[in-house]
């Protein structure tokens, strides 16, 4: 009976470690989008992933940044750790707490402080960032494995060498090498391991050159993270599982007495399949057919001066070739066809964008923010006019896009995409008789608890703001108050607030209502046909995501060459079918799959138009009367204002009891 | 004695301090060691001599004095360049390397050719008892198969001196006898010299040519084993070297001494008139007779059975005195102590307190 407990809670705990990494694996098999749908058995995301060159990439990015750095970090910590074994006490114990700082102090205040130095010193951002940022933080691994391998080795070792004709160097090298090796290698190891785990320092210290895997998935996380990414992170812990279980079994080997040791076979296991992780990228060469693209410009003004231009870009936000024929690589095309090098990397919100450039680490020749941000960096002066003699495709551009509120001479920005917020419901939970075509219908107690609402302070706001009537631009603060209230009246019927889950729950009929993007909920729509999308009639909030050119841009005209490459109407046509939202492009619209180009969510009548609102750049008072409206109102039972200074006050006091108590040990020590 | 030997090393007036104390590890000692000889050096912890051990291998500097080898002066030369190899007390074997590998170390590294390397090892193995076991990792020997690679490993240089520090103190009793053998026969099949320290008298007077008995940091006495155990020169070394009953006197007159409340006849002059003096009996040296007046009566206080002897301990004039005896005694019982001139030492007064081994367990009883 005891037992049968014990196993079943033992199934519990480890149900609940591998639930996750199951589901996870079963995804990354799944042929539909949806996480909630299961549309069938299929190889597709691997392939794709294969073929991803973003993703492979910042893969082998991430692989060298984590091999050098490793390596340096070795080298660097265990001679810190040679030399602070070898010191007095006091110091010691001093320079130890030191070099424990880079892992004690929160990842984000190193990346943050990291970057500010890299800044200051003028440094590029990049693999050189990188690496010295992994180094940092590795180092204190690696003292923290050779360490205690110092302390346990028998200290007459090294007598003994020297004692049988060996000089320190030599005596060095063939004993206490060999004897602290399992400490460097497990330091080696663990600095690859935290090295390819980093998110927030690299964050902070990529550049425009390379970005680590971490970063890539990160901004793919706009609207939905891609399935491609269930298929990495499946092969990710296959590997991971495979180099455990033979590092185990060799372990086994070892331990198993009498026998010879095959040393390292574990180890030499490890690499090898570290090597085949190496390998995948290059079996991912592009092959594209050739496309006639117009002469409106000389494609070949810079061939083979080595120009490079550093592209910044939403995550899966241009087309790339994921190996079913005929798919088109945007990036290799453009590069064969001028002759320059592009860098692409990759981002995940304006705010992120916008931190990246107003640091001045970061130089990038293209990027593509939504609305409101571009107007804020032409408002600072942060991108330049671009110069439409090199841009002679603007002409292919609707002039319902160009214009607009954020640019209204149009001299700093390209439109790429644009889209809108509409309202994704299910046919089967929402009354027929209902209007859906209203913003009211989601303060509708019918369906309390059955409604889904926007996760964020702006895009939440501008739904109540259309539904009061109220500009989405408002800096009202009487009509934001009134917007706050709409949210608070609304906030009992909202199931839960949320992003990108709507795709899952709205796909799984979890929920009745949401608002969602329209591209995305005719993705929704093909997974499950009761899914339907309505246009509110009040007035809806569109984006425009264009390319401008930072002031800080090294090579101005390169960067419009690409621009009016991405307004060629063969990459035009081939991006908007990659990206799933809609074009602005005239000639790209035209070539459009009939059936998308007569869709009315992809392509709303001039009627619906009317009433849609792009978002511009608040002042900032605005956007902080939002924030704390926001705060306010997710703040369940409103907030308890001494919870803060309480907590901080207690943790203090612990700390310095801690600290009180170990001095007066010591003491009490040192007294004896 | 070896005496008419040549002198191999010399300390001269050699003093040393460890950098984070103040009392002197060594304090003023000269020594002199010969070719072929087994010197050990003898004393309690912190006596100063595995420093001193420690000075001739190379791994300490003197603040003060010299070290002389062969006459020619070494203090500033390194461990690597002495002809001098040293067995450690945890033996310090080369946990990644395997038995013949570890031997084969100091060969290989004064670059001897692989194939006269594997010829001195194997010898060497053949020499320790170990052969066949040169494929065997450290782990997987034993306490007395380490100490006896240590040992090979040592001596494949063919050192002029071998210096071993407590290398047996890590095994059992059975194998250290063994082993105490075993090291007294390779010393005198190489003949070469070996400097043993210990701090167990009875493995210091099985195997050694001359014992040097040091105490904090100075030298005590120098002598062969039975100078050292017949003729000890203080309380200290008296009460080191075995147990000993050791008693305050008076010297009377030359052949005369007062202790215990008695005149007593012994064998020794040479002090002055009523000097004191300390009185060395030896446990073994006296017998347990019928009490009467002709002899020192005392009480039976405790018996203990050792083995080959009884160890009684009688309190005769205020004073507890040790007996080994292959007789028992009945606790309570009053008994008479003989002995005879011969059985009497005396010894200058020595300047430090008596070693008390017994006094705690004695003290306990009373």
């Amino acid at each position: 009976m005891k037992n049968i407990g014990r196993r079943i809670y033992i199934a519990l705990v480890f149900l609940f470690l591998y639930a996750p990494i199951a589901v996870l694996i079963v995804n990354s098999f799944n042929a539909s989008k949806s996480r909630s749908v299961w549309g069938g058995f299929t190889f597709d995301w691997y392939r794709k992933l294969l073929m991803d060159e973003t993703i492979l990439k910042s893969l082998v990015t991430t692989l060298v940044v984590a091999l050098i750095a490793s390596v340096i970090s070795t080298i660097l910590g265990t001679a810190a750790a040679i030399g602070i074994f070898n010191m007095k006490k006091n110091w010691r114990s001093a320079i130890l707490n030191i070099s424990y700082l880079p892992i004690m102090n929160p990842e984000i205040v190193t990346g943050v402080s990291l970057m500010l130095l890299f800044v200051s010193m003028k440094l590029s951002f990049g693999y050189l960032t990188l690496i010295l940022a992994h180094v940092s933080f590795c180092v204190p691994y690696v003292i923290l494995n050779v360490l205690p391998k110092l302390r346990q080795m028998d200290k007459h070792l090294v007598e003994a060498a020297l004692d049988l004709g060996c000089d320190r160097w030599q005596a060095f090298w063939k004993v206490t090498v060999p004897e602290i090796m399992p400490g460097i290698v497990t330091g080696f190891l663990m600095s690859i391991t935290y090295s390819v785990d980093d998110f927030v320092i690299s964050y902070f210290t990529h550049g425009s050159k390379a970005q680590t895997l971490s970063i890539t998935i990160y901004s793919m996380t706009r609207r939905k993270v891609s399935p491609k990414v269930n298929a990495l992170s499946t092969l990710i812990f296959v590997v991971v599982l495979v180099v455990l279980i033979i590092v185990n079994l060799g372990d086994i080997r070892k331990n198993t007495p009498k026998k010879p040791k095959k040393k390292g076979r574990g180890k030499k296991a490890a690499a090898m399949a570290m090597t085949v992780l190496c390998l995948v990228p290059c079996l991912a060469f592009g092959i594209s057919a050739d496309s006639p693209y117009s002469d409106s410009v000389d494609w070949n003004k810079f061939r083979d001066q080595g120009v490079e231009i550093n592209v910044y870009n939403w995550g899966e936000y241009i087309s790339v070739d994921e190996g079913e024929e005929g798919d088109f690589d945007t990036i290799a095309e453009f590069e064969k066809l001028t002759g320059i090098n592009v860098n692409y990397t990759t981002f995940a919100s304006n705010e992120e964008l916008y931190a990246k450039l107003k640091s001045g680490g970061f130089t990038y020749d293209v990027i593509i923010p939504s609305d409101y941000m571009a107007g804020r960096l032409i408002n600072e002066g942060m991108v330049q006019k671009l110069n439409f003699e090199n841009i002679p495709n603007i002409q292919w551009i609707d002039e319902r896009f160009l214009g607009s509120a954020f640019d209204v001479n149009n001299e700093y920005t390209v439109p790429y995409t644009w889209g809108y917020v509409g309202i994704i419901y299910n046919k089967t939970l929402v009354d027929p008789e209902d209007d859906v075509n209203t913003w009211d219908i989601l303060w509708d107690e019918k369906y309390a608890k059955n409604i889904l609402m926007f996760n964020n302070s702006r895009d939440a706001f501008a739904i109540a703001q259309f539904k009061n009537g109220f500009s989405v631009n408002t800096a009202d603060e009487r009509e934001l108050e009134i917007a706050a209230d709409t949210l608070r009246e609304q906030k009992p019927l909202v199931q839960s607030y949320v992003m990108d889950e709507i795709f899952d729950k709205m796909g799984g009929g979890e929920a009745a209502l949401a608002p969602y993007y329209a591209g995305d909920a005719v993705t929704m729509m093909a997974d499950n046909p009761d899914l339907a999308f309505a246009i509110p009639r009040e007035g809806y909030n569109y984006f425009i995501d264009s390319m401008c050119i930072p002031t800080t841009a090294t090579h101005k005209e390169a960067a419009e060459m690409f621009i009016n490459f991405m307004c060629e109407t063969e990459v035009a046509l081939r991006n908007i079918e990659y990206i799933c939202y809609s074009t602005p492009h005239t000639g790209a619209l035209e070539r459009l799959d009939e059936e998308v180009r007569n869709n009315p969510i992809f392509y709303p009548s001039d009627e619906d138009l009317v009433v849609a609102e792009a978002y511009n750049a608040l002042p900032e008072d605005a956007t902080k009367t939002i924030d704390s409206l926001w705060t306010d109102i997710m703040s369940n039972t409103g907030s308890i204002p001494w919870l803060t200074p309480v907590f901080l006050v207690v943790c203090i006091g612990v700390a310095s009891y801690i600290n009180i108590r170990r001095i007066q040990k010591n003491k009490r020590k040192n007294e004896i | 004695m070896s005496n008419s030997k040549n002198k191999i090393i010399e300390l001269k007036n050699v003093s040393m301090t460890f950098r984070d104390s103040d009392t002197p590890v060594l304090n003023n000692i000269s020594l002199d060691i010969h070719d072929n000889e087994f010197v050990t050096l003898l004393g309690p912890s912190g006596c100063g001599k595995t420093t001193t051990l420690r000075i001739i291998g190379g791994f300490a500097t003197p603040d003060t004095g010299d070290l002389l080898f062969n006459g020619k002066r070494i203090n500033d030369v390194p461990p690597y360049k002495r002809q001098v190899n040293t067995v450690f007390q945890k033996y310090a074997l080369f946990p990644h390397l395997n038995v013949y590998d570890n031997v084969a170390f100091g060969l290989r590294i004064s670059k001897v050719p692989e194939k006269e390397i594997k010829q001195r090892v194997m010898e060497m193995l053949e020499i320790v008892d170990l052969a066949g076991f040169e494929k065997r990792t450290i782990d997987q020997m034993s306490g007395g198969q380490q100490q006896r690679i240590a040992i090979a490993r040592a001596l494949v240089n063919n050192p002029k001196i071998l210096l071993l520090d407590e290398p047996l103190g890590a095994l059992d009793l059975k194998l250290r006898k063994e082993m105490q053998i075993e090291l007294k026969k390779i010393q005198q099949r190489m003949s070469i010299t070996f400097v043993y320290v210990t701090h167990d008298q009875e493995e210091a007077l099985t195997m050694s040519d001359t014992v040097v008995v040091m105490n904090k940091g100075e030298i005590q006495q120098i002598g062969t084993p039975q100078d050292i155990y017949n003729e000890p020169v203080n309380a200290f070394v008296a009460n080191f070297i075995g147990e000993s009953n050791i008693l305050p006197g008076i010297m009377h007159r030359d052949y005369l001494v007062e202790f215990a409340g008695n005149n007593f006849d012994c064998v020794d002059g040479g002090f002055e008139e009523m000097e004191p003096v300390d009185v060395v009996i030896r446990p073994e040296d006296i017998t347990i007779v019928p009490a009467s007046d002709e002899v020192l009566n005392g009480v039976v206080e405790t018996v203990t059975f050792k083995g080959v002897h009884y160890e009684i301990v009688v309190n005769a004039y205020s004073d507890y005195w040790i007996v080994h005896s292959t007789k028992s005694a009945n606790v309570g019982e009053v008994v008479g102590l003989s002995f005879t001139p011969e059985d009497i030492h005396i010894m200058k007064k020595s300047e430090m307190p008596k070693i008390t081994r017994y006094t705690v367990g004695r003290s306990e009883e009373a």
